[in-house]
């Protein structure tokens, strides 16, 4: 695992600072819409309506917290968790972190079984597993994520590349 | 002096290979879990970049991935957008009705006149307004998903650009005598 020797330039926060703060709100999203339809608010329906094309949204398989079905499954939760904590983390430390790439293909590989095993009918994990499983490629993908905002917001103010480059590359 | 190498190709292989396989019934699911075939098909073409680009000896940035993404996501949703409206066509899924089951599923809230004035308009214009508004989300799911998977195959396969090569004068000659 890779990170930069030194913290990008105070200027370069502010896009993934944005990137981050919508990310925080879609993944607060996945809570609110359940809590709002509990509360017989008709915003309830149109935000889990606004979750519809990227998640297939069976009651089954969501988490609850108590107040009815996330707007998602367990596995985009936990996705999109990860994904925000990590960009989170990157924007406060104000530092790219790069994990190596082989990382990415080894916590992709239970998520990628468990929907392999789902779609063939045969007996996969629980919510609270599947949505545990999903955080830390959700978490890499952030930080991949990240990392790409960070250097494409430092190379357009125009710095050099020298100080921030990974000593990992993929052959 | 080498040329860069086009985003034109790795965008098109990984758009028309993703779409095409985002435009079969069964495997257009892998989408439910967070759109994964777009963020695929941005991941793809980053790599397929990428490679050209480690040949060429030219640096390989997320910028470039972000780019050869958003390409191959939008060439994606063409593909997937068209081929996806006429299988669903002809396969006779995809009606109206069932978006409308789906929007009611969901629990959100419509006027019923609404609803059937634009339903009628919807039956009134046949299959064509299904397939344009299926190739109008496609296209705006594509670009944002092929975007991330761009910027994060950016991120994974980056080339560092090599560095200059200076010049060195030649050693003097020995002294002579």
């Amino acid at each position: 695992m890779t990170t930069s020797s030194e913290s990008a330039p105070r200027s370069s926060r502010l896009v993934p600072g944005l990137v981050t703060a919508l990310a925080g709100l879609w993944t607060v999203g996945v809570v609110l819409a359940p809590w709002l339809a509990a509360h017989d608010s008709f915003l309830g329906g149109w935000l889990r309506f606004l979750y519809r094309p990227g998640c297939h949204q069976i009651a089954d398989r969501c988490l609850d917290l108590g107040f009815g079905p996330m707007a998602v499954c367990a596995r985009c939760a936990g996705l999109y968790l990860g994904g925000t904590l990590a960009l989170l983390w990157t924007t406060a430390r104000n530092q790219p972190y790069r994990p190596h790439p082989v990382w990415l293909a080894v916590v992709a590989v239970p998520t990628v079984l468990d929907f392999v095993a789902g779609q063939l009918g045969l007996p996969s994990l629980g919510n609270w597993t599947r949505f545990a499983v999903a955080l830390p490629l959700g978490g890499l993908a952030g930080f991949y994520l990240s990392d790409a905002l960070i250097e494409i917001v430092r190379l357009n103010s125009g710095q050099g590349n020298s100080e921030f480059h990974s000593e990992d590359s993929v052959g | 002096m080498n040329q860069a190498p086009s985003m034109l190709k790795p965008a098109l292989i990984s758009g028309v290979a993703f779409g095409v396989a985002g435009s079969i019934p069964v495997i257009n699911w892998i989408n439910c879990a967070c759109c994964a075939l777009i963020i695929g098909c941005g991941f793809l073409a980053a790599f397929l970049y990428s490679k050209d680009s480690r040949a060429a000896g030219f640096a390989f940035r997320p910028g470039n991935g972000a780019t050869v993404g958003l390409v191959a996501g939008l060439i994606y949703g063409v593909i997937s957008g068209i081929l996806g409206g006429i299988i669903s066509s002809a396969l006779g899924m995809g009606d109206w009705q069932e978006v409308i089951d789906q929007i009611q599923m969901s629990g959100a809230d419509i006027d019923p006149e609404v609803l059937d004035g634009i339903t009628h308009f919807m039956e009134s214009s046949g299959g064509l307004m299904m397939i344009l508004i299926g190739l109008f989300f496609a296209l705006v799911l594509g670009a944002i998903f092929g975007t991330i998977g761009g910027l994060i195959g950016g991120s994974v396969f980056k080339v560092e650009p090599q560095p200059p090569v200076h010049e060195q004068a030649p050693p003097p000659p020995p002294p002579v005598g």
